[in-house]
């Protein structure tokens, strides 16, 4: 008996030191040493050093390499595959040591990741690609409190004013551009139907905002079908297909990605209707730009994700060694369509 | 003990699915007295009994509790009015102390803190109150059988129960075991509790019950006290019928050649060094007690665990039974002590139990022959006299005779030589054991070679050919047909005599 | 007499529960009960439905596997990858091989489960990831597309103006019946299920048993995969995330029973169905996909709680 309660206080005397450091190192050190603040006040002064209280040696060392670490919502498809190349290949051409670590789509994974990696120092300069808008503040917040300059990437969140920048595409112009384009192909009359991503997702919610905007302004379009396929093909393709047997009429499909957009092309060709059936789609990935050169889909939305990586890495770039940045860095997006497409993708 | 009455049922009727299972029985249980219930399986014991626990409901009757008219719609409600059922299957946490187990749900408690010193104490002192010296800070786990329904008695005890109810209490622990719940049992009577003990072994009703109540397919048959009945009259009762012959008599025991034979079988920590030959058309005994190594030693044999060493003969060649499928092969059978674990499949129906061994046999090209299945399962029912309703039937659903009778129908399908039977007539009423042992006779009688195991002393005696004790894992004697009685199997199994 | 119609009823209460939903759906949109709506439905249940009786298989020996639908998207992307219109394999290749890594990933749960002694839900909830992250390595989360005529026309084209899918499932609901109800091997499925001690102790391999059920939903899981990679004519990594649930609930709402030992294909494909009903026709109505999971977890729910109560009452 006396055994197991000596045991017990072990335990929860190791408990409670772990939560005691833990809380320690989110807490900026307070409970240092006094000389330790002192250090830390410096290097936040100076700003261009690196400002984690580390040994003086590395300080040297850092100086020549900077190390960024890039914490991405996942990488599970097309477009994201594509951004962790383009941002890589800007990193390295910068000599930059630059880490990829994906919280596979999962909000407290990302804030421990984010955590972890400011407690273990050696970070100059943080990629944050939010999986949620609202979800990661704290893993923000423990970014800012270490002096981390931090870059939202692609994906804005709602405590954008806690971190240095955002560069990502104008998510707000690509819905209006290609809402803009579909209402006036109609003439502003006509039935459309829209498949959005997995709501409450900051993406889709901006973009939503932009339909709204332009359906506003065209009172006689008519929305008959709205739902969410949460960006895959194949909840798309079955979406689109009980839609179509009700017999109701629609001019364009409008989706917020090229994966739903295929899956809408899929059931629009299998009805025989290809090419009555107008489908928009966004990202311009290979299959979609295929898709709209042999007239199956009719437009998606491209931005140069080799640019947006590489206006990440410059602009982190430049804030990690002091230098004023914009608050916002915004890609342009262009509309795809027939006429430009081979313009922009040559065969 | 005076004659005030403790409980009293009058005219219950129950009906499972329009099916009536109780025909208005009355039950009354005096102050101090144990109640033997007795009555073939299916007889309405168990209905009877969870009728007045409140786990079902009655449909029509009353019950009175010291002479007051009570409702009892849960089990929680009984244990509040004093009443308390110990099952077969035994209610305890093992991985819990028995004090923990015995307060379970009612800790002794400040705050939200469980006392546990105190617990431990109050614990020891209900044990000790029924003459049991066990540590209260043990886990449940390590406990015999035996033990742990006297801690489930303890507990019942000290919840204040003054009615117990005992389902077949004896039917898995050893007769010394059997003693000392008897001693418990007589000295709470002596504190005024009462008792309702069902079983289907007569000579202990003999020796515990002051009364008797026996019924008969749902109705009372016979109430009295225990002077009034001999083991005849309450078997007559009980199936309606004289049993003439309850152990069938064996013909033709001419001694003939070796079917099997062990050399120094052994298994780390279950049983050591056994060595013994079987005859064919004989039934070879086992005895001892519950623990004694039987059970685990025939599994072996059978290839369900592995043996440490010893070597195994059938029919002259030496042998390496590693699976269950190579013991089949060399057409042996096993019967199992666990029916309900390892003999069936009680979520499948009579016809796939009982064609379980065999399917392979009677399919063409992995197909299964549905007709010939059909025909082979209605076979055996009617051979073995299974009491089912459709072949279709969930053995789950069975009485305990008839599930034991698809075990051994499955079994006899594939035409064993050697039949290994552990334990056949444990929790069976005396109609269906009947039944058993002559088919068990029959069996010897074709030539089929027998092994038996039980822990029934008479049963040993009026069966078997020859009788091996065991005890401790360990050989301890040979009894021939002749010599044996119950005293020598008592005293080889306990380990007070030595082997010759 | 009565009471005997009564059980009936209550036995096949979920084919009851589907034709009330047809009825329902058919009186709230008058597209329902065409031809073509109900081809869709057919169509859009194939893949959980093929999914589904390997499911059932498996839960019938008392396991799980979470993996399948991690599986479809390994043997999508296997199928696309060796269906590229240019790749100039003949149509039997990228077919046999997206069959064999569904039976390759069955089998590696399968001796997890057996020999291992894995618990399934472990050992199949780890190779759900371990074959997810696979996916993901191989294509590099990019979709693998422009697959040859053949391949997309598996599932896409139509034969005597029925969809092909529909013929799959129709194939693997057979085959798999015949194997559960005629075959010594789908007895052993049963005994397993029932009594795994008691299956051994007759003579029953239950580890081969185990072996073989996890390959059969490895098996069920490739083809869905394969026919999968054919209905969205391309290879996706993310394909498949979830259909593991909707099998399971599929096999559940059909009545088969999560500890083993009971259940069969015919509650499956109504369970399947009742799910496709449910989804096209809140799709019909444009209500949102939110209400659709509402829905379904309801009606497992419902579905449970009769099941009990019937076994409860018998």
């Amino acid at each position: 008996m006396k055994k197991r309660v000596r045991s017990l206080l072990v335990i929860t005397v190791m408990l409670a030191g772990c939560l005691g450091l833990s809380a320690c190192s989110g807490d900026t050190k307070t409970a240092e040493a006094p000389t330790t603040e002192a250090v830390e006040e410096t290097t936040v002064a100076e700003e261009a050093a690196p400002e984690e209280g580390e040994a003086s040696e590395k300080e040297t060392d850092t100086e020549e390499t900077l190390n960024f670490v890039y914490f991405i919502s996942h990488m599970e498809n097309e477009f994201q595959s594509q951004l962790v190349a383009a941002v890589t290949e800007s990193a390295e051409e910068k000599g930059i040591n630059l880490t990829v670590i994906s919280a596979d789509k999962d909000p407290a994974k990302q804030v421990s990741q984010i955590e972890n990696a400011v407690a273990a120092g050696n970070i100059d300069g943080a990629l944050l690609q939010a999986t949620s808008a609202d979800g990661v503040t704290a893993g923000v917040q423990a970014l800012k409190e270490a002096g981390v300059p931090t870059i939202t990437l692609h994906e804005a969140i709602t405590a954008q004013e806690e971190v240095t920048s955002y560069v990502g595409p104008d998510l707000p112009t690509i819905g209006l551009i290609v809402m803009e384009h579909v209402c006036e192909e109609l003439n502003g009359k006509g039935d459309i139907a829209i498949l959005v991503g997995v709501m409450g997702n900051s993406v889709q919610v901006s973009i939503a905002e932009s339909y709204d905007k332009i359906l506003a302004e065209y009172p006689d379009i008519n929305v008959v079908f709205r739902d969410t396929a949460n960006w895959e093909t194949d909840e798309a393709l079955a979406k689109v297909e009980n839609w179509l047997s009700t017999g109701k009429h629609i001019d364009t499909i409008v989706c917020m990605n090229d994966s739903m957009a295929i899956g809408a092309m899929q059931a629009v060709n299998s009805a025989g209707e290809t090419g009555n059936i107008k489908i928009y789609g966004s990202d311009a990935v290979e299959q979609a730009v295929a898709a709209v050169k042999n007239k199956e889909m009719t437009g998606t939305v491209y931005f140069d994700v080799t640019e947006e990586g590489k206006a990440a890495i410059d602009t982190l770039y430049d804030a990690a060694n002091g230098v004023e940045v914009e608050k916002e860095v915004l890609m342009p997006p262009a509309l795809v369509i027939e006429d430009n497409i081979n313009e922009l993708f040559p065969d | 003990m005076g004659n005030k009455e403790i409980v009293r049922m009058e005219n219950i009727k129950k009906s499972y699915s329009n099916i009536e299972v109780l025909h208005g029985v009355s039950l009354t249980v005096k102050e101090g007295e144990v109640h033997a219930l007795l009555g073939e399986n299916g007889a309405g014991k168990s209905t009877l009994v969870k009728v007045l626990m409140g786990e079902e409901k009655l449909d029509e009757g009353e019950v009175f509790w010291e002479g007051r008219a009570i409702k009892i719609s849960n089990p929680g409600e009984a244990q509040r009015t004093g009443l308390s059922m110990i099952h077969q299957e035994l209610n305890l946490i093992p991985d819990m102390t028995i004090a923990e187990n015995m307060f379970a749900g009612r800790e002794m408690k400040k705050g939200c803190i469980v006392r546990k010193q105190q617990q431990n104490r109050a614990a020891g002192e209900a044990l000790k109150r029924i003459g049991l010296e066990l540590e209260p800070k043990h886990k449940v786990r390590w406990l015999k059988t035996a033990q742990m329904q006297m801690v489930e008695i303890a507990k019942a005890v000290s919840f204040g129960a003054r009615l117990i109810i005992m389902d077949e209490p004896t039917s898995s622990i050893s007769q010394g075991e059997s003693e000392k719940l008897f001693a418990v049992i007589k000295r709470l009577k002596a504190k005024g509790i009462s008792f309702i003990y069902i079983s289907h072994r007569l000579e202990e009703i003999f020796y515990i019950a002051d009364r008797i109540t026996i019924l008969r397919d749902g109705t009372m048959v016979g109430e009295g006290d225990t002077e009034f009945f001999d083991k005849d009259s309450l078997i007559k009762l009980m199936v309606g019928r004289e049993l003439k012959d309850y152990y069938p008599v064996r013909e033709n025991r001419s001694e003939k050649r070796v079917v099997l034979s062990a050399k120094g079988l052994s298994r780390k920590r279950e049983f050591q060094d056994i060595h013994f030959e079987l005859r064919q058309g004989e039934i070879l005994g086992f005895g001892g007690l519950v623990g004694a190594g039987r059970t685990e030693m025939v599994m072996a044999l059978f290839g369900l665990t592995r043996l440490d060493g010893g070597e195994v003969e059938l029919f002259g060649n030496s042998v390496h039974l590693k699976t269950s499928r190579s013991a089949i092969a060399h057409k042996l059978a096993l019967i199992p002590e666990d029916r309900k674990n390892v003999g069936l499949n009680l979520q499948g129906n009579v016809t796939d139990n009982i064609m379980a061994v065999t399917e392979k046999k009677y399919s063409r090209f992995g197909c299964i022959n549905y007709k010939k299945r059909k025909i082979m399962a209605s076979e055996m029912i009617d051979k073995l006299s299974i009491k089912t309703g459709s072949l279709n039937q969930l053995t789950g659903k069975l009485s305990g005779g008839n599930q034991q009778k698809v075990v051994l129908a499955k079994w006899l399908l594939n035409e064993p030589d050697i039949l290994i039977l552990d334990e056949p007539t444990r929790g069976i009423d005396v109609g269906s054991k009947a039944e058993i042992y002559k088919l068990i006779n029959d069996m010897a009688q074709q030539g089929k070679s027998i092994i038996f195991i039980s822990s029934e002393m008479p049963e040993l005696i009026g069966m078997c050919d020859r009788v091996i004790v065991l005890c401790e894992g360990r050989m301890a004697g040979t009894l021939e047909k002749e010599e044996i009685t119950q005293e020598k199997i008592m005293a080889l199994a306990s380990g007070t005599e030595v082997s010759r | 007499m009565k009471y005997k119609v009564m059980a009936g009823l209550k036995k096949t209460s979920i084919f009851w529960a589907l034709l009330l939903l047809v009825i329902i759906m058919s009186i709230l949109s008058p597209s329902f009960l065409t031809g073509r709506n109900l081809a869709n439905v057919v169509k859009q249940i194939s893949i959980n439905g093929i999914l589904a009786v390997g499911m059932t298989v498996v839960i019938i020996t008392g396991g799980i596997d979470l993996s399948v639908g991690s599986i479809v998207s390994l043997s999508s992307i296997v199928a696309a990858m060796f269906a590229v219109a240019n790749s100039g394999y003949p149509l039997f290749v990228p077919v046999i091989l997206a069959l064999s890594t569904g039976v390759l990933v069955g089998l590696f749960n399968g001796a997890g489960v057996a020999y291992a002694k894995f618990p399934p839900f472990i050992i199949t909830l780890s190779s759900m990831t371990i074959v997810r992250g696979i996916s993901l390595l191989v294509t590099n989360g990019i979709p693998i597309f422009g697959l040859s005529d053949g391949l997309i026309n598996l599932a896409n084209g139509t034969s005597l103006g029925i969809p092909n899918l529909i013929y799959y499932l129709i194939a693997v609901f057979a085959a798999g019946s015949f194997l559960l109800n005629f075959t010594v091997f789908g007895r052993h499925l049963y005994a397993v299920g029932g009594n795994e001690i008691s299956a051994n102790s007759s003579g029953i391999h239950v580890n081969f048993v185990k072996l073989a059920a996890y390959s059969i939903s490895g098996f069920c899981a490739g083809l869905a995969g394969l026919l999968a990679a054919s209905r969205i004519t391309s290879g996706n990594p993310t394909t498949g995330e979830g259909y593991e649930m909707n099998a399971i609930a599929a096999a559940v709402i059909g009545g088969v029973s999560m500890s083993g030992g009971k259940g069969g294909l015919i509650g499956t494909i109504i369970g399947a169905l009742l799910i496709g009903v449910v989804q096209n026709g809140l799709d019909i109505l444009g209500i949102s996909a939110y209400y659709q999971k509402v829905i379904q977890g309801l009606i497992i729910m419902v579905a449970v709680f009769i099941d009990i109560r019937n076994s409860k009452n018998s």
